[in-house]
């Protein structure tokens, strides 16, 4: 590289300088993917309906509310942090947003779980496997929204780590898809709340995180 | 001290500018741009640098990062940090493939060496019949790698020279040849 001078290659890229499209604020792109999500949301809810014990389960400290504290927090920092990895100049925001993403992970995935098989006390509710597999499945279909809206601005960006971005974006994802699951879902077996709500994002994000990498790096050479 | 600050934050507006102006397409803004930031670039690089002779490939590495990336500035926002981010991040960049770099080369040096462990250089060779036949059984392009490098003694830019190759092309021939060697030899990875 050092065959060109530095002052050619200033005047070369300021020669070839092309007008280009700002990303959008961060706090625009946030705001845009927290209206989708609602969207989705309404039509999620509208279509499966809310638990029918929701306001009996909404205590302060029971199992149900620490996950849902814990999948709102992931949610939010996961999707927070991918979008913030991608602009230079963030990486605080960054960081912020993967450490409460990582309590939130703590929170649901270890202290919801210990709740709930607590109170699930020794004869735990009865519920088919494949009840667990068909919530986080629904888990990553509401993820697909927000998750290709998150990707959209990270393709747009330029995010350091493409991977850490894209993993941060499938959590966060899951977890908004998890958290509209787990205040619908009537279920009680704590395996079911454990492995299907409060686990949702970690095993989602394992599973979707490399096919978006891959089209991230597909569509946009990310 | 104050005045100092004041003077870098004058300094960093007027760079926000010049940026935003450029986002637009002003190619005259853009150069004034680049020319402004380059001397405190060049210390920023320098300072985090451990090898001198690379400072100036790694300022063009940063000022392409910053052309890449100049659609993700936002005025509104300052200009240092996202300056100092890109940059932070192509040096890292940088220096990680340099150490891959440098750790290929030792590892092409040291699997010569395990190829050849009693080659005097520059001296008429006599190699063991295994290694003759392991050599002579080598593409044409690989054994006359192989042989200017860990038999004449040549280093590889006069090697590459001598075949009429980059450096690159020559050190990846000589490296399939190693690897060649090795497996008709039965050696390990070193």
């Amino acid at each position: 590289m050092s065959s060109e001078n530095t002052t050619q290659l200033i005047g070369r890229l300021a020669e070839n300088l092309a007008p280009v499209r700002r990303i959008p604020r961060l706090r625009q792109a946030v705001l845009g993917v927290v209206v989708l999500w609602l969207v989705v949301g309404a039509l999620a809810l509208a279509l499966r309906g809310v638990r029918p014990d929701l306001l009996e389960v909404l205590t302060p400290g029971s199992a149900f509310v620490v996950i849902l504290i814990g999948l709102a927090l992931v949610a939010s920092g996961g999707v927070l942090a991918a979008m913030a990895t991608s602009v230079p100049g963030r990486e605080g925001a960054a960081r912020v947003s993967l450490a409460l993403g990582l309590g939130g992970v703590v929170l649901a995935g270890g202290v919801g779980a210990i709740l709930v098989l607590r109170e699930a006390g020794p004869m735990p509710t009865a519920c088919p496997f494949a009840n667990d597999v068909a919530c986080f499945a629904v888990c990553c279909l509401l993820a697909l929204p927000p998750a290709l809206a998150v990707l959209t601005f990270v393709s747009r960006g330029a995010p350091y780590r493409p991977l850490l971005a894209v993993l941060a974006a499938t959590t966060g994802a899951v977890a908004l898809g998890a958290l509209l699951v787990h205040v619908s879902c009537p279920a009680t077996s704590a395996r079911h709340l454990i492995l299907g709500h409060a686990l949702a994002p970690l095993v989602g994000a394992l599973l979707l995180t490399l096919p978006f990498r891959a089209a991230l790096k597909r569509v946009a050479g990310i | 001290m104050d005045g100092h600050k004041t003077k870098g934050n004058a300094k960093e507006a007027e760079w926000a500018e010049w940026m935003a102006a450029a986002q637009d397409g002003d190619s005259a803004r853009y150069g004034c741009l680049l020319e402004s930031i380059l001397p405190p670039l060049r210390g920023f690089v320098r300072g985090r640098l451990g090898d001198p002779s690379s400072v100036e490939d790694v300022v063009q590495t940063v000022l392409l990062s910053i052309h890449r990336a100049r659609h993700t500035y936002r005025p509104e926002r300052p200009f240092g940090p996202w300056l100092w981010a890109i940059a932070r991040n192509a040096i890292i960049d940088s220096q990680r493939a340099r150490s891959v770099r440098l750790r290929r080369e030792v590892s092409l040096e040291t699997v010569g060496e395990a190829a050849h462990p009693q080659a005097p250089v520059n001296e008429d060779l006599s190699l063991s019949p295994q290694m003759s036949d392991a050599l002579s059984r080598l593409p044409a392009s690989q054994r006359e790698a192989v042989e200017l490098i860990h038999l004449q003694g040549l280093s590889v830019t006069e090697a590459a020279a001598r075949v009429g190759i980059s450096p690159g092309a020559l050190k990846v021939r000589a490296h399939r040849g190693y690897r060649a060697l090795r497996a008709r030899l039965g050696r390990p990875e070193p």
